[in-house]
Formats: structure tokens, C-alpha cells, sequence
């Protein structure tokens, strides 16, 4: 079984070649970083031009490297939401085209759900029911996979996701965007336990997540260090950043742990972890991560770190689960901006207004 | 040869299939939103009641602008997927030209044409076209008040027809400036059938391009310069 993936639901224009072994055939991306750096995120409009003018080429390169023809697919999934509805739209619409043309079968993914099971595109052994954390620019939740389409969730942010904590903060230290990635390199000069930041929620019931606390933290003190020393300078920085990824890698350490207590209640032969996600990429979370589950006995598995982030192949992949399933969609299907991947979920305790992530998760 | 045309540039959805000159399906509905989801099952109408398959399709027609943004990717992404995937060719009409095309000809006889689409914020899209169809203007976007200026300056004498979502407008705009234009009854929104005739046109003319098809939204993406705290190197 091969199956063609598409990703376009935020600022990654890709497209993947992936076959039910789990053998990726080609992956091809073009972030558009670029585009949107001026501006200091992603402004949908240009996104949503941006996919529209590469898509294609993408595509035709991935087929190219897969050396396989659009004939030869025995499905296509796209990316139908959760995401930017402008940029969803591109893809989702180039996906129902290249299966309408071909007669082939549809899968309009839930990029969650593509993130949720990326670990078993490179990890056989992992079976459901399983432990999900999911870490990335809009989410931030722990989930009990319970199959193909099936989810608990256990835990979700009220407030920031963490990838959008590394990206705020990293404007606020003038590092450039994406956050994450230019933390992660400032942090490595710096001292962790220089300054002082707060965990948010560490220590107590339940699975819930929360950054903005933290965020704010930060932004104070840049402040004192401005008014007291007067400048910021690069180790300043570096120290900063350093605390700042220590302390997010702690609170998600405390919170996965409190889910796995959960977890564990299950009584399963087989446990799993795993995760993913973008901030699933960060070095120090995963070595954090791989220490607790190995103080806890718990098989872990996260993805390489080009896995983690946006990709087509964990789309094609959540097509090739859906598909040998019989999961498949009309061409008719409408891009969503919203779509939980436990519907029954509510809102967490003291989540606000419907802010960034009320709309998406 | 068989052109599979469609457009979801403005509010309307339509697909079309053209054979050696004759339409031989069409399709068209009137949505605001929703061509997501109405376009590729249309598509395939059309092709079924052409008793046609999609490798029977020598080429594609679509509409590249202007129109809303959302709708001209639809369209555009559609097409451009449906060409690689059939390896088929592909050519993009202005939505303008083809709302032009749609006048009957007794209509737009001895003079010329200025298809104009609201465009919001006081604006419109608009081109000028003569009555055989050859851009006189190419198209722009523009407050109404100094496109019928333009208009007024230029073309005082000569007999014009407004047509489309923002010909009320235009025309209400044109008077101020003594120049009385003639808008025909209707919608006036592009339809898949004329953009099939079109590039039917086009290409026995020039052939198919060889080139990218590339949207026309004649308006940038609208995004502000970044504001807040930014902690250069302090
Ligand atoms: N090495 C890293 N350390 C920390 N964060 C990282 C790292 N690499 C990437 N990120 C963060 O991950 C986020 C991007 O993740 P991803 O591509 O999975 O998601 P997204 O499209 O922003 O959100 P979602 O998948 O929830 O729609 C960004 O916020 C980025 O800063």
C-alpha cells in the first residue's frame, strides 16, 4: 500500500511518499520561514499564497524521488484542518484533485492525528492503547491513544502551547523566529539555573498545562536586568534562555508523569509513551523525558526530530492507518480550523475566552 | 479537442466541459462560501455527463483573478493539481475577460466593455476590453471614484457597458463625470462555459502556455509591518 501525503495547515508546504511498511519513499519540504520572518509569525494570507505557488512542484518532486506514478498511489491524504483555513484549503483542494483524477481514495486528515500516529510510522512495537504527549506551536496535550480515530485526552493547555512560548520569548530575547530552534541553540551556552523562573501547575492534580505564566516571567525580568544593569547582553541572554527551556522541560516532565499515574491504572501488558510535535524536536526535553522513563520503566518512543516537526510523511502515514481501516472521505469534505481530537473534551479549567488555541484545539 | 473548464472566483461555483466548440455539460450554483466542497464533485459531474473520463480531457480552463482570495486559490489549486496529476496542460483566464466573454455580442457591438467585480473597502477590480475582446486595460484595482475617472478622461465618446458585481456602482460613479454607461440586466459572474469557449479560443490561436499558471489578486497579502517589544541587541 503507498500513499501520498500533503501538509500545508500552517507554514510547511510538504509532501511525502509513504508505504505501509513504514518505509518513507521521499519526504519533501519547504518551510516558509523566510516569508514570514519579517513579520514575526506566520500571517495566514502569505501562508496560504505561499502553499498555492510551491505545492505543486513539491508534489511532482516527491512523486519524482518515490519513482512511482500517480497511477501506482492507492490513496492521497491531506491535511484538512486543524490549521490556518487559507492554507488548509490550498492542499486539502490539491489533495481531492490528484484523487479525483485518479480514481483513487481520499483521507482529509486531522494533522493531530498525523502527529499522534508519526511513532508508529517508525516504531512497529508501538500498540494502542497508548500514551500520547503532543508538544508543538498550537498544542500542548497529553491523550490516551486508543486507536485509529479514538482518543482520550487527558490534559490540554489553558493557556499558551510550549512551541508558542519558545517563539514569543525568543522575540523577546531579539533571537528570531522560530523560537525554538534559536532557544535551543542559545540555551546551550547558557547557565540553566541562573535565573530563577516559575513551574506553572507543577506538583498538582491532573494533566493540565500551563506557559503564559512563565512567558511573563520572562518578560519581567528582561525588564529588571534592563533597569539594573542596563543593557542585555549576549550571555544574559544565553542564561535566560537556558532557564526559561529548563523550566518548560520541567513542567512537562511533571505533567507527563502525572498522566502516566493514569495511564498506569489501564494495567496493560505493553506501555507505551510517546512523543511528538515540534517541541518534541528540543534536545533537552527529549534527554529529560528519556530519563524519567527510564526512573519509571516506561517504554518511550519520540520520533527523530524531522519527524516531529510538520511533515507530509505523518500525514501520509495517519492516510495508510486510516485507509487499511476502510477510513476514507467524499471529495466534498470542508477544511475545519477547529477540530479536537477528542471531541468529548471540554474546555479546561480556567481556559478564558476562545483565544489562539480556544480556536484550534 | 475536450477543455475541462471551471471557475470559484466570485460567488458562484461552475464547471463545464467543451467539445470540438459544442458545451457538452455544465454545471453552475450561486454560493457566497462552500466552494470547497462543491467544486471536484461538479467537476466530476460535468466529465460523467460529457460521457468522458479524465484522460480524455486534452486540457484545463481555469479563472486566475481576480476575485476573493480564498477563491482564486480553490480554483487555482484544483487546476494546477488536476494538470500534474492527468499531465495535461493548462491555461488561466482573467475571472474579467471572461465576464466580458459572457455579453452577447449584438450587446457589446461598437463599443467597449468594463467588467467590474466590488472588491470591498471602496474599491473595485476592474480591465476595459474592446468588443472583440482585446484588453484595452489591463486589469487593476482601484476606488470606483478614480476608476470612472479614468474612464470619463479617456473614453468620454465612445459607447460603454458595464457589467458585474460592481457595475452599479461604476456607472453611479461614471455620471458624475457626464458619461452615461449602459449596465445590462443580471449577475454578470464568470461561468465555466464561457471560460471553456475562451480558452478554446486561446489556444487554437497561441497553443497551450507552457508556462505556471499564477494566481491574480491584484492586492498584496495586507500584512502590517511587525509592532510591539522588540529587544534588538539592547
Ligand atoms: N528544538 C526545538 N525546541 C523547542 N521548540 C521547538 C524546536 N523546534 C521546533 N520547535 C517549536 O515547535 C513549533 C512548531 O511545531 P510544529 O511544526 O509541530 O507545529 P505547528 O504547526 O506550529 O503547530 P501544530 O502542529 O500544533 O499545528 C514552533 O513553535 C517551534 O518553535
Amino acid at each position: 500500500m503507498i500513499v501520498l501525503g500533503i501538509e500545508s495547515s500552517c507554514d510547511e508546504t510538504a509532501a511525502a511518499v509513504v508505504n505501509s511498511q513504514g518505509k518513507i519513499l521521499a519526504n519533501v519540504l519547504r518551510s516558509q520561514i523566510t516569508d514570514h520572518e519579517f513579520y514575526g509569525g506566520v500571517v495566514p494570507e502569505i501562508a496560504a499564497r505561499s502553499h498555492l505557488d510551491h505545492l505543486d512542484k513539491i508534489i511532482s518532486s516527491a512523486m519524482k524521488q518515490a519513482d512511482i506514478s500517480f497511477d501506482e498511489l492507492d490513496g492521497v491524504a491531506a491535511t484538512a484542518g486543524p490549521g490556518l483555513i487559507g492554507a488548509l484549503m490550498v492542499g486539502l483542494m490539491t489533495g481531492k484533485a490528484i484523487a479525483a483524477t485518479n480514481q483513487k481514495p481520499l483521507i482529509a486528515l486531522n494533522h493531530l492525528e498525523g502527529h499522534a500516529l508519526s511513532p508508529r510510522l517508525v516504531d512497529q512495537e508501538v500498540s494502542f492503547p497508548y500514551l500520547l504527549l503532543l508538544v508543538s506551536g498550537g498544542h500542548c496535550q497529553l491523550l490516551i491513544v486508543q486507536g485509529v480515530g479514538k482518543y482520550k485526552r487527558l490534559g490540554t493547555t489553558i493557556d499558551d502551547a510550549p512551541g508558542e512560548a519558545f517563539d514569543k520569548v525568543s522575540k523577546l530575547l531579539g533571537l528570531g523566529y522560530p523560537g525554538g530552534p534559536a532557544i535551543e541553540k542559545a540555551a546551550n551556552r547558557g547557565n540553566p539555573r541562573k535565573y530563577k523562573l516559575p513551574r506553572p501547575l507543577v506538583g498538582r492534580d491532573g494533566c493540565d498545562f500551563s506557559f503564559s505564566g512563565l512567558k511573563t516571567a520572562v518578560f519581567h525580568l528582561i525588564q529588571k536586568i534592563g533597569d539594573t544593569e542596563l543593557r542585555l547582553d549576549k550571555q544574559h541572554k544565553y542564561d535566560i534562555a537556558a532557564s526559561f527551556q529548563s523550566a518548560v522541560s520541567e513542567v512537562i516532565r511533571d505533567r507527563t508523569e502525572s498522566a502516566l499515574r493514569e495511564y498506569r491504572k489501564l494495567n496493560l501488558k505493553q506501555e507505551n509513551l510517546v512523543v511528538a510535535g515540534g517541541v518534541a524536536a528540543n534536545s533537552q526535553l527529549r534527554e529529560n523525558l528519556e530519563d524519567m522513563a527510564q526512573k519509571l520503566k516506561i517504554r518511550l518512543s519520540i520520533p527523530h526530530p524531522s519527524l516531529c516537526t510538520d511533515n507530509g510523511a505523518m500525514i501520509a502515514w495517519g492516510g495508510i492507518e486510516r485507509l487499511k481501516l476502510g477510513l476514507i472521505d467524499g471529495y466534498e469534505f470542508a477544511p475545519r480550523a477547529r477540530w479536537p481530537l477528542d471531541p468529548n473534551a471540554g474546555r479546561p479549567p480556567g481556559m478564558g475566552l476562545p483565544g489562539k488555541l480556544g480556536m484550534k484545539a | 479537442m475536450n477543455i475541462l473548464a471551471f471557475d470559484t472566483t466570485t460567488n458562484a461555483c461552475s464547471a463545464a466541459v467543451l467539445s470540438e466548440g459544442k458545451i457538452l455539460a455544465e454545471k453552475s450554483i450561486k454560493i457566497r462560501i462552500g466552494h470547497a466542497e462543491k467544486l471536484i464533485p461538479m467537476i466530476i459531474e460535468v466529465i460523467e455527463n460529457a460521457n468522458l473520463t479524465f484522460k480524455e480531457i486534452s486540457g484545463i480552463g481555469v479563472t486566475r483573478g481576480p476575485g476573493s482570495f480564498a477563491g482564486v486559490r480553490i480554483g487555482l489549486a484544483t487546476a494546477r493539481a488536476v494538470a500534474l496529476a492527468s499531465n495535461k496542460p493548462l491555461l488561466g483566464v482573467v475571472s474579467l475577460k471572461v465576464i466580458a466573454a459572457g455579453l452577447k455580442k449584438d450587446q457589446v457591438e461598437n463599443k467597449i466593455i468594463v467588467p467590474v467585480m466590488d472588491a470591498r473597502k471602496g474599491q473595485c477590480y476592474v480591465a476595459i476590453y474592446k468588443s472583440n475582446l482585446n484588453t484595452i486595460l489591463e486589469p487593476f484595482a482601484m476606488d470606483f471614484g478614480k476608476t470612472a475617472k479614468i474612464i470619463a478622461s479617456t473614453r468620454k465618446d465612445t459607447n460603454i457597458i458595464v457589467a458585474g458585481s460592481g457595475s452599479n456602482q461604476l456607472s453611479i460613479e461614471l455620471e458624475k463625470y457626464g458619461v452615461i454607461a449602459e449596465v445590462p440586466l443580471g449577475d454578470h459572474l464568470p461561468r465555466a462555459s464561457v471560460l471553456a469557449r475562451v480558452t478554446c479560443e486561446i489556444v487554437q490561436r497561441e497553443g497551450w502556455p507552457k508556462t505556471v499558471v499564477s494566481p491574480l489578486y491584484l492586492r498584496d497579502s495586507g500584512a502590517s509591518p511587525p509592532s510591539g517589544i522588540f529587544l534588538k541587541n539592547a
